[in-house]
């Protein structure tokens, strides 16, 4: 199958799964949607006209069907609070998401993998027992707690790290200051996750015959352990670090809270608490959309490492 | 034979103390917190642990040790009985489509991988939001957070299952599908299913403090430890204990429920050992 | 001088009740330009004295213990893990019983050739080309060209043996350990791939220890034989003579469990297959005496006291056995 209908027949009735739920959602909040969508201050007037807008004089599958309609040619409706449109203020808003969960991505890659290796070749020595404990540790510790805790001890008492904000939008080196504090947080609790996936991937690929082959052949240890072991114990951790992708933005909400970072999750937040239901609406649609394809690149990329399924 | 084997791993052991531990509070929080929760006193605003208020007062000169004992109630209610609502659903979804296969699967699979494709905390901020913030409504929205991943584990599991001779020689013996599911399969996946509930536990108190801290949980002035590290963030420096003790309280119940759940799979399922970790 | 002399070697499983005796005491030799088979079950520790040869046992397995493994008169036991690395694979070669899992399945044939040259420090990729399409030939591969190109799931099982022993053949070991090279592939296929060996025996003078549970295979392609049960060498002696005339009830049990084709006169009874009764014991039974007593026929007391000594019974040809053979 091509590489476009496989997408569109797995990835895109997802999103429209994902955006009926939105639909649904909207209507379940309780009272009338238009003033929802309009805020207190509305008049009469723009409240009937907003009513009529929205389709909530016609039938539930008609308000269904104009609702995808607008979805799908983009007109997503205004933010209450700024008036301007809600999906340019997500997209505004994106980059800054993007990048923390890319750092984080980094972190975990650059950690959990030599770590899940370190702990695999080293099976039962102190190292593995100190990297499990250090790996359950984190899997069990709140991102808000770790972040706080971060917060306090680097940034307020030994002032390592900025306390909050996103760094000065010209400057690389202070933008990533600013960054590392928030990614190593939103990293931590995956970190566990990719790091036993490693090791319990590595071990096994370590007792297959083909790693016994390499070393027949006379490979150096790292060598066979790189090239040989790692290589093939790759595959499922590629998964998990895919679907992890998706987990990451929902992280994400939580850490620019936690370090008052401007992104899309804070927009998420800040919405939510000022009822700005379209942009509510929009920025959780483009989480779902960004879940959805990045789960669905997953999936690519599996096929691309292992020689033995043809795309 | 199983509990034995719970009380010879130190494991599961460290999980079962700490996990007790915290029930115990919640259910006699009345009796073992020195202070009433809600009282304020505006004279001992932000005031650091002493003899007097062991783990220190918050800005409403609340007792934190208080808040903190209280608090165990909120989390431990709602992840239990999100766990039980959302095994329950999830896992007759999964058994039905996992044993039937074919277009049950499809249909009921369908709104599963829908719900599935939102991160968590999203998710939940978006019903709650719709819903409104309520003890009931928290419950609710947390436990259908879980009936797809409760589906999905138990699906995996059914289908392994009805290939097996025994659930197979029952088809052959004309029972009706849904005796062999009750009778056969739901009873064999029963290890898998405790197991799963665990470890869901820690992840659906971790949803409600998530919850909590974001403002949209447990409302104040009910203490939730999601809710007082919300608090300790408005002034981390000035309190810190705000911030540090709440925090443990619940990551000590996580590793808890994960150290048994751990410790539970490696017990009751020997072929996922390794696998899983 | 042996090319390949093994002398009381020991290796140890970790169990949980402790260390086992996988390879128990064995001793035999490989001579230059000859095969010697090492036959036995499976669980006899054949595959794990040849493990123990290439250095390759897991440590989180077990290790060798005791004796001495001299190649070219150097003692491997007592070799830095260094400067047995740089032997394997250019003078010590190894191939395995199922090429499928025994090659690896990310990288192409090619590659995984080559890649025993830049092992051993001859990293020029053009040449190397050149080096594994020469193998390919030799090891009769048609259409080396493509096949260099291809995953290991993408060719036959045959082919993939093959391309197994051109790995092993880089650099023309001086010897080259066989563990069951023809199990997991067809009767003929079998036939073709064992007359290769067979021939790069003779062409290069390669010492071959061809290990196998098949005694037709033993009967056809090796020069000696030594019989392995319960981790010990139990008899050995040259091909022939050993076949002719067994002296340990195991052998001769092994001998008369090979179904044999041969014309029946008419009238005469069809005799049963000879078996032997029981299953080999495992490594975790610890025992003073002979491991094979409880299955033997022929077991006397003293066979449960002490483990029998191995005792010369024809030229070359030694069996542990207190039993004098049939009259």
């Amino acid at each position: 199958m091509g590489l476009l209908t496989r997408f569109i027949f797995q990835a895109v009735p997802t999103l429209i799964g994902a955006v009926t739920i939105l639909f649904l959602l909207l209507r379940m909040i309780p009272g009338d949607p238009a003033q929802a969508m309009l805020g207190a201050d509305a008049t009469a007037v723009d409240l009937a006209r907003m009513r009529h807008e929205l389709g909530l004089d016609q039938p539930i599958w008609v308000q269904y069907g104009l609702y995808l309609r607008d979805f799908l040619t983009g007109n997503w409706g205004n933010s209450i609070v700024s008036k301007t449109p809600a999906l340019d203020r997500v997209l505004e808003a994106l980059p800054d998401t993007l990048m923390l969960c890319g750092m984080a991505i980094v972190i975990i890659i650059g950690i959990s993998l030599p770590a899940g290796v370190l702990s695999a070749v080293r099976r039962d020595s102190w190292v593995d027992y100190g990297v499990s404990v250090a790996v359950f540790l984190l899997m069990s510790m709140p991102q808000f707690w770790l972040g706080l805790l971060l917060l306090l001890v680097l940034s307020y008492w030994l002032d390592w790290f900025p306390i909050f904000g996103t760094g000065d939008a010209g400057d690389p080196l202070s933008i990533l200051h600013h960054l590392v504090l928030p990614a190593l947080t939103l990293a931590a609790g995956f970190l566990g996750l990719v790091t036993r996936l490693t090791r319990s991937s590595m071990l096994e690929v370590l007792g297959r015959e083909y790693v016994r082959t390499a070393r027949a052949k006379g490979l150096r240890e790292g060598v066979v352990i790189v090239k040989h072991a790692l290589r093939n114990a790759l595959l499922p951790v590629v998964t998990v670090i895919g679907l992890t992708m998706g987990q990451l933005l929902g992280g994400a909400v939580i850490v620019e809270v936690v370090f008052a970072r401007a992104g899309v999750g804070t927009m998420i937040w800040d919405a939510i608490l000022q009822r700005d239901y379209p942009q509510v609406q929009a920025a959780v649609a483009v989480f779902a959309a960004l879940f959805i394809t990045t789960n669905f690149l997953t999936d690519l990329l599996y096929g691309l490492l292992n020689p033995r399924i043809k795309i | 034979m199983v509990f034995s084997r719970i009380l010879k791993s130190p494991k599961a052991l460290t999980g079962l103390v700490l996990v007790g531990s915290m029930v115990l509070l919640a259910l006699f929080a009345p009796w073992i917190a020195p202070y009433d929760p809600l009282a304020i006193d505006p004279v001992a605003s932000n005031q650091a642990p002493s003899a007097e208020y062991w783990l220190g007062t918050d800005f409403f000169g609340r007792d934190v040790l208080s808040r903190m004992i209280w608090g165990a109630r909120p989390s431990l209610l709602i992840g239990f009985a999100s766990v039980f609502i959302g095994c329950v659903i999830g896992s007759l979804i999964g058994v039905t489509a996992g044993y039937f296969r074919g277009w049950v699967d499809a249909v009921l699979m369908r709104p599963v991988d829908v719900l599935l494709s939102f991160p968590i905390v999203v998710l939940a901020l978006a019903m709650v939001a719709a819903l409104g913030p309520s003890l009931i409504n928290l419950i609710l929205t947390i436990s259908l957070l879980f009936v797809p991943r409760f589906a999905r584990v138990v699906r995996g599991e059914a289908m392994a299952l009805r290939e097996l001779d025994y659930v197979e020689a029952a088809r052959a013996c004309g029972q009706r599908p849904f005796t062999i599911i009750l009778r056969h399969v739901l009873p064999n996946a029963t290890a898998q299913i405790i197991v799963t509930c665990t470890v869901f536990m820690a992840n659906a108190i971790l949803v409600e403090a998530g919850l909590s801290f974001l403002g949209v949980g447990v409302t104040p002035p009910e203490p939730s430890w999601g809710n007082m590290l919300a608090d300790g963030r408005n002034n981390i420096l000035g309190a810190p204990w705000l911030t540090t003790f709440p925090g443990l309280m619940l990551t000590l119940t996580l590793v808890g429920f994960n150290l048994l759940g751990d410790a539970l799979r490696d017990i009751l399922d020997p072929r996922l050992r390794g696998l899983h970790n | 001088m042996a090319l390949l002399d093994v002398r009381n070697l020991v290796t140890e499983f970790t169990t949980p009740a402790g260390p086992r005796r996988a390879v128990n005491d064995v001793s035999f030799a490989v001579q230059r330009g000859e095969i010697l088979g090492l036959v036995g079950e499976s669980g006899s520790g054949k595959s794990v004295t040849a493990l123990s040869v290439m250095g390759l046992v897991d440590n989180q397995v077990g290790r060798v213990t005791g004796g001495n493994i001299l190649f070219d008169n150097t003692d491997l036991t007592a070799l830095p893990a260094a400067a047995l690395r740089a032997l394997r694979g250019k003078r010590l070669s190894m191939i395995f019983q199922e090429p499928l899992s025994a090659l690896n399945p990310c990288y192409t044939i090619g590659d995984q050739i080559s890649e025993a040259f830049v092992a051993h420090g001859d990293s020029d990729t053009r040449k190397n080309h050149q080096r594994v399409l020469e193998l390919l030939r030799l090891v009769h591969i048609p259409d080396p060209e493509g096949v260099l190109r291809r995953y290991p799931h993408e060719i036959s099982g045959g082919m993939r043996q093959r391309a197994m022993i051109a790995m092993a053949l880089a650099y023309t070991p001086d010897l080259l350990i066989a563990d069951e090279p023809t199990t997991a592939l067809d009767v003929t296929i079998q036939a073709q791939v064992l007359n290769l060996i067979d021939r790069l025996r003779r062409e290069l003078g390669l010492g071959v220890l061809l290990i196998t549970h098949d005694i037709g295979i033993v009967a056809q392609y090796t020069d000696r034989v030594a019989v392995m049960y319960g981790g010990r060498i139990v008899e050995t002696g040259p091909t022939a003579q050993v076949f002719a005339t067994p002296k340990h009830p195991y052998t001769i049990g092994l001998l008369g469990s090979v179904p044999r084709l041969r014309h029946r006169k008419p009238g005469e009874k069809r005799t049963r297959l000879q078996e032997i009764p029981g299953s080999v014991p495992s490594i975790a039974q610890v025992t003073q005496g002979c491991r094979f007593a409880g299955r033997c026929s022929h077991s006397m007391p003293q066979c449960e006291q002490q483990m029998p000594p191995m005792r010369e019974r024809g030229p070359g040809h030694d069996a542990a056995c207190y039993w004098e053979g049939p009259a």
